[in-house]
């Protein structure tokens, strides 16, 4: 109290001291400005060696507590002085030994904690579940520098592209390389902009078959960041097609002569007479082509045939091909021969115009390829766009030459490029390689399978839960065993043919699951500190979302309000002083000149 | 008696002055020589003993300039008169002989002899001679002293040249029993190298090389072998089974491995330096040289031939085509450069084809390319390079303007009569008078210039002195007389005007012809112009190959001028539609073909199996047997091609050998380096056609599409 007193005489003394020497100096110009400055610095003076307080609200009551969760800021706790600090990781409470380590969040339900402030990034979802009950309010870390979102094709087959997209955030000052890396080799790269969170997409060809881990690189100055990317490659089964020509066409002859030498099954029926077929058939069992059944159709993926000989099949023959597509998800790829509009039901979906000017070389762009084609002759027929078709391939100018339709469970494909041999003669297989997988792929029936396998936590870690879902026939009997460990399945409520196993990974790197009929499944387990920024990421996005939906009705009713001194930061108080003196100084400058 | 006092001090004197400047000259001499000398034995490398030779010189060259121990006596005492105003400016009494003095020189003499023995022996100022010397020196010190550590970072690309010369080299690993190795390589005689030893086993030799180890191991041992490619044993031999020998001539590229006593050593690389085909560089004539006729009918060829070892022989392979048509026939001529090929590996040569020499006359084709063989004897030959002459007798025929559409022939006929004139000329040359030459060549650019007038005017181009001048209109009607309408136009006002009027762009004139046919016009009429200058000069000959380019450029302007005619259409006999697809086809049979066809095997399918394996060994080294089968497959596919491009995929190999025989100790470097060495065997597989998989939902999607559609 005592000293509170002698600083504000001390204080005006000196003010009073100040003012008459200021009154008695020579120089009375600017005599106003400096007597403020003056005194305003004697208050500033004064304010900083008295604490200076006010009455305020603090939401903040004597029963709250705070938990600690990795990622927070030892700096920022200041705030919540006087409340009890808890921390259910060890390795936190080492970093920070005021906190108390509790076994797990569920030890603080029901300690009669009126808010529980979470800090850093946040809880998983079972720990969040078992503070229920407690009023919870989140004060998130933002996620610290690195990928923040991540996505790729995991299963991919032979000749497909393996695209790696996601962000990085970058907290530094200085630019982020990202690298793609395969089989040690860097495949492609991307940059990130100083303080800039940046989406990216690299991509690449995997030339290998089977499993192999790539590695995403984050690199700085030196590696910031080093994810395996798990990525299988299967090879592709060949498929079994069905072509009808009205007449022998070079068309015809190199599809078959292409698709054959790659090991596909077609059987090839061409009009060279009223009535009279020539049939080929490669890689496949002679089948008699002369009409058209069901049971023949129902042994080949797709049908390639040129409009005049589907429009000429006899009705029952149509009725059958059309009984197989609606229904049996058979594909067809329609190769157009005339312009027009036609009622049948193969190009309802599909009206073919021809476009003013002369036939011109012109490149292609293919669905999915960044490229375009080689230039080819196009005598400019193509398809009106339409909102129930999709565009495969279109001539660069936004007019479709090739598109798909669904009709019923197949698949119309139409296209009115008829000379895409002159590629093949022209030695280049890349371009019409591409041109017939597109169709193809797109029309081809789909596969059977009896199951189908995924991992439903993508980013498995050690020692954690990593969740595996089967689609299938559901059977009790039907567990798997994951490095030999049995694991039996959980069926979901809803859909009886999903089920889920459970199994903590113990090594990283590529774990196989052996169903009960002997077929290994690969899934990929992470070391513990992978993938940091979007755990982070994660984890705050979770935390946020449960207490959003989960725990807000709490909190507001059970606030204390409670009157409270808050002593006013000294900081301004220097600026104050500061800023008085500088202007001091400068005036005393100016009038000297 | 005192005098000798005073001489005697007086050579002191002088004996320091000599002294000082010589030590000076020293120490400049010195400092010269360290600056000179760091100079060039850091940044020229010469040897420290330039330095003492800069010295040596400099010394001598300052020693002689100067003549220090020259000084007289007389300029002592004056240098010491004006140092000391004690002496009272007669220190050169001193020296003059005793007899020689009056009376008042004898008295001051004695003053002076006694003021000299109390002066010092070395007069302050002595000290300034060396004063520079010295800074020099220290100068030079400190710049030698920069230098050097200058150098250290000048040197350092070189030293880090060095440092990755040795890291191309890196230390191979040797089998314990191998005491010394020498491997001499003898490269081959087209060489022109000498023999050359080294003692490393990685081998770089050339096409054709022979290489002979001599290994002296440390023990007696029983049997030693190179094994060369993982296939071929050659064995070394030794009379004591301590040294020991084999040689082999390289023709392909490879690796190997010694064997002693059963035990491999590591892989060592075979690298062969191919020799490359001679190099030729045509640098004139043009790849096609047409000679207008008019120009001289010779050819220089000018090449240069280089070749890595050496040059054996090169000439031109020259083709003449004479006639047209089927009545073509060829002549071949092989010509040698005037040049003596001795096996340098650079030539520059040249020749001159005379076109005539070869008999060629107008229209013929001269076809001709060069060929060179190096010391290897292979041979490589350029592009065909063909040299024509303009055909004369088509151009001065008259076969397309008479039965062609005949527009305007008679300014065609001019041109030719120009042409024709001046050839006569020039036959006449000799035979008549100088002055007869110069005039009937001048006629003849009047003729020209008004053939060029008279063009001129297609494109509404106005001659110099035509407007109103009779006399011009009279030279163009007399020339050839084709043009007569005066009595027609008698009274006719406008035709009157018109020579005074300034008419721009006459609306006919502006759409007589295209553009283009303009354009050609044009570059007719600068030949023209070309034509008239030389024929204006008396340089008829020079004058020809302008008026010839003016007759073929006026010539594709008749061909083009001629009108097109279509061919009369034809209609065919109406088609009976009901016959149509009528026939009888029972005798037809359905042709099938039935055929199985396997796509080719994959030759990297291995390798492209090993990846998985590969990629397990990074966290896990156990494998299984089926995975080390696999991993050797791959070694083996990696030893082909390792024995054909031992640079790319030896590393990878022995990695590879690493991997399949460390056991547990795997090394992470060697996965990388298998992995980098597979990545880039393997070729992007295209992608095929495929099926998706549909949903495997026990039916339930099928379920619901049923339901949909009922």
């Amino acid at each position: 109290m005592d000293s509170k007193y002698i600083i504000i005489i001390i204080c005006i003394l000196l003010a009073a001291f100040s003012v008459w020497w200021e009154l008695a100096r020579a120089n009375r110009s600017r005599l106003l400005l400096r007597g403020i400055s003056v005194l305003l610095a004697i208050a500033a003076l004064a304010c900083i060696a008295l604490p200076i307080s006010y009455n305020g609200d603090k939401t903040i009551s004597g029963n709250d507590a705070v938990l600690l969760t990795d990622g927070f800021d030892a700096d920022s706790l200041s705030r919540f002085n006087g409340l009890k600090i808890y921390t259910a990781d060890s390795s936190l409470h080492k970093k920070y030994p005021q906190a108390k380590l509790i076994s797990t969040p569920a030890d603080l339900a029901g300690t009669g904690i009126s808010q529980l402030h979470i800090t850093g990034f946040g809880l998983e979802e079972d720990e969040l579940k078992q503070l229920n009950g407690v009023p919870l309010k989140f004060h998130p870390q933002s996620a610290p520098q690195g990928i923040t979102t991540i996505s790729w094709n995991a299963q991919l087959h032979e000749g497909g592209e393996l695209r790696v997209q996601g962000s990085y955030k970058n907290t530094s000052a200085q630019k982020i390389k990202l690298v793609l890396k395969g089989l040690s080799t860097g495949l492609d790269s991307g940059i990130v902009q100083p303080n800039t969170i940046a989406t990216f997409d690299l991509k690449t060809r995997p030339k290998h078959i089977g499993r192999s881990a790539y590695t995403l690189l984050a690199i700085g100055k030196d590696t910031l960041e080093q994810e395996a990317i798990p990525v299988e490659i299967k090879p592709v089964k060949p498929l079994k097609i069905l072509m009808l020509a009205s007449a022998p066409d070079f068309e015809t002859r190199f599809l078959k002569n292409w698709l054959t030498q790659n090991g596909y099954a077609v059987a090839c029926r061409s009009a060279i007479s009223k009535d009279k077929f020539n049939s080929e058939y490669i890689n496949i069992d002679q089948l008699p082509l002369g009409s058209i059944s069901a049971t023949l159709l129902q042994k080949f993926d797709a049908v390639i045939g040129d409009q005049a000989t589907l429009k000429t099949l006899k009705p029952v023959e149509s009725a059958v091909l059309k009984q197989e597509v609606t229904q049996h998800g058979l594909g067809i790829i329609i190769r157009a021969d005339s312009a027009g509009r036609s009622s049948s039901w193969l190009q309802q979906n599909f009206v073919v115009e021809i476009l003013p000017g002369k036939e011109i070389a012109t490149a292609f762009n293919l669905q999915g390829s960044t490229a375009k084609t080689a230039k080819l002759n196009f005598d400019r027929t193509v398809l009106r766009t339409q909102t129930s078709t999709q565009i495969l391939v279109d001539d660069g100018q936004a007019h479709p030459v090739a598109a798909t339709a669904i009709a019923g469970t197949g698949r119309l494909v139409y296209t009115t490029l008829n000379n895409t041999f002159n590629w093949m003669l022209a030695g280049n297989t890349a371009d019409y390689t591409a041109y017939w997988s597109l169709l193809i792929s797109n029309a081809a029936r789909k596969a059977p399978v009896a199951q189908h396998w995924e991992v439903v936590s993508p980013l498995a870690v050690l020692n954690k839960p990593a969740l595996l879902r089967l689609n299938g026939t559901f059977n009790a009997e039907n567990s798997i065993s994951i490095n030999g460990i049995k694991s039996p399945p959980r069926q979901d409520e809803l859909l009886p043919f999903e089920q889920v196993f459970a199994y903590y990974p113990e090594s990283e790197g590529w774990q196989p699951a052996t169903q009960q009929n002997g077929v290994t499944q690969w899934w990929y387990a992470y070391k513990k500190d992978s993938w940091p920024a979007l755990h982070a990421a994660e984890k705050i996005a979770l935390t946020n979302s449960y207490i959003a939906t989960h725990n807000n009705l709490v909190t507001v009713t059970k606030q204390i309000h409670s009157l409270q001194q808050i002593e006013v930061p000294k900081l301004y108080f220097y600026m104050l002083l500061f800023a008085a003196c500088t202007f001091l100084w400068i005036e005393q400058k100016i009038s000297f000149r | 008696m005192a005098n000798t006092q005073g001489i005697h001090k007086l050579q002191q004197v002088k004996q320091r002055y000599i002294f000082y400047r010589v030590l000076a000259a020293l120490l400049l001499a010195a400092a010269l020589g360290i600056a000179v000398g760091a100079v060039l034995f850091i940044v020229f490398h010469l040897p420290v003993y330039s330095g003492i030779a800069v010295f040596v010189v400099m010394l001598l060259i300052l020693l002689a300039i100067s003549k220090s121990w020259q000084i007289s006596d007389a300029n002592i005492a004056a240098m010491l008169n004006s140092s000391y105003a004690e002496l009272e400016e007669s220190a050169q009494l001193i020296i003059k002989p005793i007899n020689e003095l009056n009376l008042l020189e004898t008295l001051q003499v004695q003053k002076v002899n006694e003021i000299l023995q109390t002066l010092p022996g070395t007069p302050k100022h002595y000290a300034g001679y060396l004063k520079f010397p010295l800074i020099a020196l220290l100068v030079a010190v400190v710049f030698g002293a920069i230098l050097s550590r200058v150098d250290l970072s000048n040197n350092s690309p070189l030293s880090a040249a060095e440092i990755q010369q040795k890291k191309a080299l890196p230390p191979e690993k040797v089998l314990p029993q191998i005491e010394s190795l020498s491997i001499s390589i003898t490269p081959p005689a087209y060489t022109h190298k000498p023999q050359r030893e080294q003692d490393r086993f990685t081998i770089t030799v050339e096409d054709g090389g022979r290489v002979s180890w001599n290994i002296k191991t440390n023990i007696i041992i029983k049997n030693a072998y190179l094994l060369l490619n993982d296939k071929e044993v050659i064995p070394l031999k030794s009379a004591d089974n301590k040294g020991w020998s084999a040689q082999k001539v390289f023709n392909k590229p490879g690796f190997y491995q010694v064997g002693i006593d059963g035990k491999l050593s590591e892989l060592y690389q075979i690298q062969l330096i191919k020799d490359t085909p001679p190099l030729i560089h045509i640098k004139t004539p043009k790849p096609y040289t047409y000679i207008d006729a008019g120009e001289v009918p010779k050819v220089t060829v000018n090449t240069q031939v280089s070749d890595d070892y050496g040059v054996n022989n090169a000439f031109i392979n020259a083709t003449v085509a004479k006639g047209k048509g089927e009545s073509v026939k060829f002549k071949e001529y092989k010509l040698a450069f005037p040049t003596v090929f001795s096996g340098n590996t650079k030539y520059d040569v040249q020749r001159v084809i005379d076109l005539n020499a070869l008999k060629m006359e107008p229209g013929d084709e001269l076809y001709f390319y060069v060929q060179a063989h190096d010391t290897h004897n292979q041979q490589s030959r350029t592009d065909v390079y063909t040299v024509a002459i303009q055909d004369t007798a088509e151009l001065l025929s008259m076969d397309g303007v008479l039965t062609g559409a005949n527009i305007k022939p008679e300014f065609f006929r001019s041109e030719r009569q120009i042409i024709i004139d001046a050839e006569q000329l020039l036959k006449e040359k000799d035979t008549i008078s100088a002055q007869r030459f110069k005039d009937r060549s001048n006629d003849l650019g009047i003729d020209q210039k008004l053939l060029r007038l008279r063009y001129g005017k297609f494109l509404g181009e106005e001659a110099e002195n035509n407007i109103g001048d009779d006399r011009f209109d009279k030279d163009d009607h007399d020339h050839d007389g084709s043009e007569d309408n005066g009595a027609s136009d008698f009274g006719n006002a406008q035709k009157a005007i018109e020579p005074y009027s300034h008419k721009h762009d006459n609306a006919e004139d502006a759409t007589y012809f295209e553009p283009a046919i303009k354009e050609q016009l044009k570059a007719t009429l600068t030949e023209m112009w070309k034509a008239e200058l030389q024929l204006r000069l008396f340089k008829p000959q020079a004058a020809l190959p302008f008026a010839y380019k003016a007759l073929r450029l006026l010539k594709d302007l008749q061909q083009k001028s001629r009108s097109y005619v279509a061919k009369a259409s034809y209609k065919p006999t109406p088609l009976k539609w009901e016959k149509r697809l009528s026939g009888e086809l029972d005798k037809i049979i359905s042709p099938t073909d039935k055929e199985t066809l396997k796509p080719a095997a994959d030759q990297h399918e291995t390798l492209k199996k090993a990846v998985t394996v590969l990629g397990k060994l990074k966290y896990n080294p156990k494998i299984n047997d089926s995975e080390k089968r696999l991993l050797q497959l791959a070694n083996l596919q990696l030893s082909q091609r390792a024995s054909v491009q031992p640079a790319a995929y030896l590393p990878a190999l022995s990695a590879m050998r690493r991997l399949l025989w460390a056991g547990e100790k795997i090394n992470a470097a060697d996965i990388g380096i298998v992995e980098r060495a597979v990545q880039k065997t393997l070729v992007t597989v295209k992608a095929m056609p495929k099926a998706e998989a549909a949903p495997a939902d026990m039916g339930l999607s099928a379920d619901y599409f049923k339901n949909l559609n009922r």
